[in-house]
């Protein structure tokens, strides 16, 4: 009897032991939640769609896609930080969340490098600076040349204090030396609304709603503020061709797991995640939808990548004298 | 699947969302959509009064109404009247804003102060979160799940629907909604009446496409229809009792704007509301660029989309009509047992908006709130109306004055937004300007020894 119930304690052990010995051939054991901190229909949801659906064909179960909008991404961040650190718990995070936030936010609720742990980085989102066709400039020198003869005359707008399109802005003022108003927006419709209606003259705007406005003469395109050429749209020079050598300003989008996730499966989900991003059609779609595909870099990599955007960014954001008012 | 087809299924649903927000405010006082708050004023008076059939045969109708008469405007006039969008700017949209906070206070059967009361709350509570226009958190108090700012719907879910439960419960326990006539009579005789109102209908219609044009439109609509509607009506006192015609003017406006909030997005590639930006999503994922090439370029999914809003609308009709009875039928169960379930239904739709827990006991706790407004005899539409538009509100306001340097006159800088806000500001001082009036008479009157009519 005695020796009954000490063999079945004892394989209960071994068995707890051996479950807990082998978490990346049993990962994933549920459904995995891929959370997406923006509200649905943009560009990261999207492509958190397809990617969501590639994965689930991969890992053999459901992936769920569970956008929590609001907070400027916070809020979105915070639940996955304190989510069970087993991989079935995502988030994709643009540049603010990790990077910017780090120096924007008095105390941010969460830690950017301790709470998350980076996965896969699978794209670029360049934005493109257009203005409004009636101001007299065609090319970047132009605009930089005629802002310089009309101080404070111009305004430009975006899509709110510390977001990509702001900074990006304010780098090219310092770079170039010109002096511009900032009209902070609620987001890219109204932004592109009032460039296109003449309230405000220019705009680094998303790159999937421009194209068409520009190909129809709504808005002029100046530059592109990624390095490379946005596939969506070919012809626009980048800024850093245009004028302005080494300008770069991009968000991007990063698959992080909560802090303190196991390294196999971590290494699983990377693996897996790398396979999907080569995958033709979802290197298509990331283009129609104005990104520029990437070819994740390692985990030990994509560490010192976070590590070295929150340094750049946090030089921008103090220039610009917005750090810590969050 | 083919292109056309997948936006067409993904509007339809959009279709079915705009006519099934009557439903529960008619039938339980709790707004199933933001634009569906001013149907609850009218609506749910007639469920209490037993006309529960007769309410949502009203609001589906002329939300069929407003729908129809949008996509006939977007049929002949979508790239010529998009660019009426763009003539928006922030002034523009404050005045707007502006104008249907005015007319609350002008326009109003309650005491004024109390509306005042009301409408500071909400855009006091209107300003917890993240400000976008200078980055700052307010009133967050360090708590992180406040830096989403208050939820409107969840807002709105408490204060209506929670608060009304609460009432009930202490009055007594029945629903005081009672078994409805179910037949096809009901819907031949609000259809019969219904010309008698074409004047609201047409108003409301009217009000519903110019709002809905201009982004973020159709809840403002929806409240200025029903203002106005009161305003005009010959029995002003009859409204917020059960009147059929304070469910038609907001339905239709409400229904009109979300239609028309479709146009700028096909003519110009700009949504014009959260619905409208996730249509636009599916159009992207399929690689049709919306914009003012989508009619050149692909003409079959445009005009294949724009006669699937016809067909839309007319199933649509049809469908929410065949379940009139069995919605009505749902105040005949007792209140013991459908009490729970309105509560229960209730948090999931407060923790849906979100996924956030945390807007699960923020209903609650406005439920309680709705609760001591109802006693108090505060109105609670001001609070809801300052909750709802109080950001953009004060944003438009904000980026009018980086816009112009400070200068008020912006709001007087051309005739669109010069008249909206001078229109506003008479309608805020109306209560004074009519007091004035009788007296400055009175005093006249027997001065001059009555030589005149005036």
């Amino acid at each position: 009897m005695m020796s009954s119930l000490k063999s079945c304690v004892a394989i209960a052990l071994a068995l707890t032991a051996l479950s807990q010995s082998a978490p990346a051939q049993d990962f994933p054991t549920k459904a995995v939640t891929l959370v997406v901190p923006l509200a649905p229909g943009g560009a990261m949801d999207i492509i958190a769609r397809a990617y969501g659906a590639k994965l689930s064909e991969r890992l053999g179960k459901p992936v769920i896609i569970e956008n929590r909008p609001g907070g400027g991404t916070v809020t979105a961040a915070v639940s996955v930080a304190k989510a069970a650190p087993d991989g079935h718990t995502l988030l994709v995070t643009p540049s603010g969340t990790l990077a910017t936030n780090a120096t924007l936010y008095k105390s941010l609720p969460y830690d950017p490098i301790k709470d998350f742990v980076p996965v896969a980085l699978y794209t670029k989102v360049p934005f493109v600076l257009v203005v409004n066709p009636a101001l007299p400039v065609k090319t970047l020198p132009e605009l930089i040349k005629y802002a310089k003869d009309n101080p404070g005359k111009l305004s430009y707008a975006s899509t709110g204090i510390g977001t990509v399109p702001h900074l990006a802005f304010e780098i090219l003022k310092t770079m170039s030396g010109i002096d511009i108003t900032h009209v902070p927006y609620r987001g890219t419709p109204p932004a592109l609304n009032d460039v296109i209606g003449g309230h405000v003259h220019m705009f680094f705007s998303d790159t999937a709603l421009a194209p068409p406005l520009i190909n129809d003469g709504k808005v002029r395109a100046l530059g592109i503020s990624s390095l490379t050429r946005a596939g969506i749209l070919p012809d626009v020079p980048t800024i850093a061709e245009a004028g302005l050598p080494g300008f770069e300003a991009v968000s991007w989008h990063l698959i992080v797991a909560p802090g303190g996730t196991p390294r196999p499966i971590v290494e699983k989900v990377h693996a897996e995640l790398r396979a999907v991003t080569t995958a033709p059609d979802i290197r298509q779609q990331m283009i129609t939808m104005g990104l520029i595909p990437l070819e994740t870099p390692s985990v030990d990599e994509l560490q010192r990548f976070v590590a070295s955007e929150i340094s750049s960014w946090g030089k921008v954001v103090r220039q610009v004298g917005i750090a810590g008012t969050e | 699947m083919d292109p056309t087809t997948a936006i067409v299924m993904l509007s339809c649903i959009y279709w079915g969302a705009l006519f099934g927000g009557a439903i529960t405010s008619i039938l339980f006082n709790i707004p199933g959509e933001a634009w569906s708050v001013a149907t609850t004023f009218d609506g749910y008076p007639m469920a209490q009064n037993g006309q529960a059939a007769e309410a949502l045969t009203a609001a589906f109708t002329s939300s069929f109404i407003g729908s129809l008469v949008a996509v006939m405007l977007i049929t002949f006039l979508a790239p010529g009247i998009a660019s009426f969008a763009l003539q928006f700017g922030p002034p523009e949209f404050f005045s707007v804003y502006l104008l249907t906070f005015c007319s609350f206070v002008g326009l109003g059967r309650e005491d004024k102060h109390k509306t005042l009361i009301s409408m500071t709350l909400g855009l006091l509570l209107a300003g917890i979160g993240l400000d976008t226009v200078s980055g700052q958190l307010r009133m967050t108090f360090g708590y992180e799940e406040l830096l989403r700012g208050i939820n409107f719907l969840v807002a709105v879910i408490g204060l209506f629907g929670i608060s009304e439960i609460l009432l009930t419960m202490e009055e007594r326990l029945a629903l005081r909604g009672h078994a409805a006539s179910i037949s096809l009579r009901v819907v031949l005789k609000v259809w019969r009446e219904m010309p008698r109102y074409w004047m609201t209908l047409l108003r409301s219609s009217a009000i519903g496409c110019w709002l809905g044009i201009t982004p973020g439109g159709a809840i403002a609509a929806s409240f200025m229809g029903y203002n106005l509607a009161k305003r005009f009506s010959n029995d002003p006192e009859g409204f917020g009792k059960g009147k059929i015609e304070g469910v038609f003017a907001p339905e239709t406006a409400a229904h009109a704007s979300g239609t028309a909030a479709l146009l700028p997005m096909l003519a110009l590639g700009i949504p014009g509301s959260g619905t409208a930006a996730i249509l636009l999503g599916g159009l992207l994922v399929w690689g049709l660029n919306p914009g003012p090439l989508l009619f050149v370029e692909h003409k079959d999914f445009v005009w294949g989309l724009i006669a699937s809003m016809y067909l839309g609308n007319v199933v649509g009709l049809v469908m929410v009509l065949t379940t009139v009875p069995v919605f009505a039928a749902i105040l005949r169960v007792p209140f013991s047992a459908i009490a729970p379930m309105i509560v229960v239904s209730c948090a999931i739709g407060a923790f849906a908006i979100q996924n956030a827990m945390f807007d699960v006991w923020l209903m609650l706790l406005f439920g309680v709130v709705g609760y001591v407004f109802k006693k108090l005899n505060i109105p609670l539409a001001p609070f809801t109306l300052a909750l709802v538009l109080g950001n953009r509100a004060e944003s438009a306001f904000r980026l009018s004055m980086i816009g112009s340097g400070g200068d008020m006159f912006v709001f007087w800088s051309n005739w669109l937004v010069g008249s909206i806000t001078t229109l506003a500001l008479v309608l805020l001082f109306w209560p004074v300007i009519t007091q004035i009036y009788v007296r400055a008479t009175r005093l006249w009157r027997p001065a001059s020894g009555g030589s005149s009519a005036a």
